[in-house]
């Protein structure tokens, strides 16, 4: 922004070394060649003057009690002790004698303690969500396959969405894609940036340097406390016999304070002015009504304490806890939410119409694996000889525990209710045209471990509809037979008028069939049934 | 229930269409109607001086209004080389405040008006007015923005902003020419005191605050990054209220994030769309705080103090807007600069900037 314009004649540019600010003369002097000569103050023989030091400290009146803060710039002196500079300035008034060594030192040693306490926090905190990340995959996978199950009730798309839902996408992307959404959440969280305001804090030394070197800084203090006299005497009425402020008490002493820090920019004290910006910074703060959050709850009101708030300008012989003391906490409850995630993962309810069937994972079937927890009872159930091609049935009603996904692939299966859909020839086969009559069951799972031996449910779904078919197919050419001998004229018509008695016959005898009670399940009765015509 | 009463909130437009921008650039016309215009103003002349051989010119402070609540607005028109469309928005705001209607005469019933101007005197010859930089990023806008490079002026300046101790200090610049923001209407800058520490922490990290979840640049995501990190910050509410009246061009109480519809009225203020925009934002020391709002931050105590408002700011304590018109066409600069004057003046006597 310092640059002009190009097109400013030669005479009225301004030099490089030029600024308005500071200009007292009518034309800003030449430049030319320098070269020092015998009779010249600024040769070697002369001392420099020395820069301004980068912390000033000013003694300014309390705003909201008798006595008085020492005012510096907060950022500057964070700065300053990460640099290690150990110069620092005073602006105090002629007639005011006070000691700033001690009170400088206080003030810094408690700037330093608070924040390398706040680092360490910032870092603990980090910590903690880190270690959540490292178990929430778990929590994850777990709740992903409970919102699977709810999925699959949707008519059509309910089966394919559940299972892609249910898997974390493993059904369609394998593992890779199944590990990768359920590790989504846990990249958001490791990457997660602490959300405190003083995260860009550098970091501090220990221990402060052994001396700092003071340095007297002219600043018109005297004139400073003058024209703030009427301003702090309104402040210290507004916040006398209170403790701290809120609402319009607070935006009336942010009003107040404003006018402070305009007298202390007017002095030139700039300290003075950063103290009081700070001051109405929060107080404003405490002033302004709360976010409103979903249009009827809002966030608690804070008020500003004034002890709190003068702190930091305050020399206190009291400082932070050990950094160590925040971090141990942090760590042992990281480790102890990440616990609880992991156990909460691998828990179960079984109803008493359904059974969870246990896998070990794929690529890692470990003795044990399939060990499970009867909650309700508290009793550990040890399961020997698994392989990668095990499983087992955990029949309700109940509480378990297993362990949590991916170390072991779970399916929760309902026993009631499961319909299954077969259809069976009634013509003659050596027609173009064939008859075929197709029936649903509704059947249910009596032997969940003789279901489980068929493999995952889809997979026994489908050797139901197999070999009940095959049954069925069976029957209905023994019925057809039976009508041959008692020469029907019309077979197929008569099988399809007499089919419902024929299909009762049928429900009372297929549940004796070895097939079918190989299979674990009980068929029920016939839900629907009609006839279609089939041309190959 | 019966309901408190509550002031209507203030507005204030003050347009120029293209055939009343013909009339006040019309020197002869101007004179005959400066006689009437000035009446109900204070006048002083501050300073005269030459900025080339035989370009004269004159620095005159206009004041009007009581000084209430809303405290001393000084507007400051007195750039290093007077551009014709500050000289006609400093026309436009004399002729606007002098007019009589209600809705003025409550502001002024609440602030104090201050305009300084800087004239070419009746006899100067007139240099030809060129864009102050010409380079591709913010920076070349904001060279528009600094303030007189005249000692004798800038003394005269200086002086009168001390003696009229500004609550408010709005300095209205043509920056027009610039390539990247030639496109729209204009923008504000505010000098915010920040500290050294974070100020360089916000300024580094200011291109990943405004990448949405999948790394792309999302403005929406940017401005409401900044509204929840500064949410306690007074200088927010006062730029997202000056961004609201300089979108609209009256006061809207509900926010609008980003000017995603220009609608009927809104001015097409000046915001980073794209991530070159936002390192030229951040080189320059500016932080997007609301649509056509930006932090000065460059120094830590506040804004870059050779512009009024920066100095304002770093000796007086007080509030700081530049308005940096920086459209193609002069009639939307000089609409740009009545406009944010206007949304500072509102602004102060709303009490938005105490």
């Amino acid at each position: 922004m310092s640059d002009r314009e190009p097109d400013m004649p030669p005479e009225d540019r301004p030099s490089p070394e030029f600024d308005p600010l500071d200009a007292d003369l009518p034309n800003p002097a030449p430049i030319v060649e320098y070269e020092p000569g015998p009779d010249d103050l600024t040769t070697e023989d002369a001392e420099p003057t020395p820069p301004v030091p980068a912390v000033l400290y000013a003694e300014v009146p309390d705003p909201f009690a008798e006595g008085s803060l020492v005012a510096h710039d907060r950022q500057a002196l964070i700065a300053a002790i990460a640099a290690g500079d150990r110069r620092r300035g005073i602006q105090a008034a002629d007639d005011l004698v006070w000691s700033p060594e001690s009170r400088v030192r206080d003030i810094e040693e408690a700037t330093l303690a608070h924040v390398r306490g706040r680092r360490s926090r910032l870092r603990y905190r980090r910590i903690y969500w880190r270690i959540l990340a490292i178990a929430l995959p778990f929590l994850v996978a777990s709740l992903l396959g409970a919102a699977g199950l709810l999925i699959r009730q949707i008519p059509i798309i309910g089966a394919p969405l559940g299972e892609f839902v249910g898997s974390a996408g493993a059904s369609v992307g394998g593992l890779p894609l199944g590990l990768l959404i359920a590790i989504l959440p846990s990249i958001w969280l490791w990457r997660r940036r602490a959300s405190g305001q003083d995260g860009y804090w550098p970091r501090l030394p220990r221990r402060l340097p052994d001396e700092l070197e003071f340095t007297p800084v002219p600043g018109d203090i005297a004139g400073l406390l003058a024209d703030l006299e009427a301003t702090i005497l309104e402040s210290r009425q507004l916040a006398s016999s209170r403790r701290s402020a809120a609402g319009t008490d607070a935006q009336r002493l942010e009003e107040v304070i404003h006018r402070a820090y305009r007298i202390a920019h007017r002095a030139g004290i700039d300290v003075a002015a950063s103290l009081y910006l700070d001051l109405r910074r929060r107080l404003h703060r405490a002033g302004r009504c709360p976010t409103r959050r979903l249009g009827f709850l809002a966030r608690r009101r804070v008020p500003a304490v004034f002890a709190e708030l003068v702190g930091p300008y305050k020399p206190s012989n009291s400082r932070p806890s050990s950094p160590h003391f925040i971090g141990i906490p942090h760590i042992a409850g990281g480790v102890i939410a990440a616990g609880l995630i992991f156990l909460i993962a691998g828990l179960f309810r079984v109803g008493p119409n359904d059974f969870e069937v246990v896998r070990p994972n794929r690529a890692w079937a470990y003795p044990g694996s399939l060990d499970y927890l009867v909650a309700t009872q508290f009793s550990w159930v040890t399961v020997d000889g698994v392989e990668v091609s095990s499983a087992i049935p955990v029949d309700g009603p109940g509480w378990f525990w297993t362990w949590p996904v991916p170390f072991t692939r779970r399916e929760h299966i309902a026993t009631v209710d499961r319909l299954v859909s077969a259809e069976a020839l009634v013509g003659p086969r050596d027609e173009t045209l064939f008859d075929t009559v197709q029936i649903d069951f509704r059947y249910s799972i009596r032997d969940s471990r003789a279901w489980v031996r068929h493999g995952l449910n889809v997979d026994a779904e489908a050797a139901v509809a197999d070999i009940l078919a095959q049954n069925l197919a069976d029957f209905m050419e023994q019925q057809r037979q039976e009508l041959i001998t008692q020469q029907r004229p019309d077979v197929t018509e008569a099988l399809k008028d007499s089919m419902k008695p024929i299909l009762e016959s049928y429900l009372g005898v297929v549940n004796n069939s070895p097939e079918i009670r190989g299979l674990g399940v009980e068929i029920e009765s016939v839900t629907a049934f009609g006839f279609a015509i089939f041309s190959p | 229930m019966m309901r408190a009463v509550t002031d209507k909130p203030l507005t204030l437009r003050i347009p120029l269409h293209a055939d009343a921008y013909a009339v006040l650039a019309n020197e002869t016309r101007w004179r005959g109607e400066f006689a009437t215009v000035r009446l109900p103003y204070e006048t002083r002349v501050l300073a005269e001086s030459q900025l080339a051989p035989g370009a004269w010119v004159r620095l005159t402070a206009f004041t009007i209004g009581s000084g209430g609540e809303g405290g001393v607005i000084w507007i400051d028109l007195a750039s290093p080389r007077p551009a014709p469309t500050e000289i006609i928005a400093g026309r436009a705001l004399l002729r606007a405040f002098a007019a009589d209607s209600s809705e003025r005469r409550r502001i002024l019933s609440r602030v104090l008006l201050h305009f300084v101007l800087l004239e070419y005197t009746e006899d100067a010859e007139r240099t030809t007015w060129r864009a102050p930089a010409l380079g591709d990023d913010i920076g070349g806008a904001l060279v528009g923005g600094s303030i007189s490079s005249s000692p004798t002026l800038w003394r005269a300046l200086r002086s009168d902003m001390e003696q009229s101790r500004p609550s408010v200090v709005v300095g209205l610049r043509d920056a027009g020419g610039v390539p990247l923001a030639g496109r729209h209407d204009g923008l504000v800058t505010m000098p915010v005191a920040l500290g050294g520490l974070k100020t360089g922490h916000l300024l580094a990290s200011l291109e990943s605050r405004w990448r949405g979840s999948l790394g792309r640049f999302s403005t929406l995501r940017g401005y409401r990054w900044f509204a929840d990190h500064f949410a306690a910050t007074p200088e927010l509410s006062t730029s997202r209220f000056l961004s609201s009246l300089l979108r609209f061009g009256e006061y809207r109480t509900r926010h609008r994030e980003v000017p995603d519809r220009l609608a009927e009225l809104e001015l097409p203020v000046y915001y980073p769309s794209t991530s070159s925009e936002l390192r030229s934002l951040a080189s320059a020391g500016l932080l997007p705080a609301a649509p056509g709002v930006f932090w000065d931050v460059s120094r830590p105590y506040g804004g870059d103090p050779l512009t009024a408002a920066g100095h304002a700011h770093r000796h007086l304590g007080a509030f700081g807007l530049t308005a940096l018109a920086t459209a193609d066409d002069p009639t939307r600069r000089t609409n740009f600069l009545l406009a944010a004057t206007a949304a500072a003046i509102v602004a102060a006597a709303s009490g938005e900037m105490a």
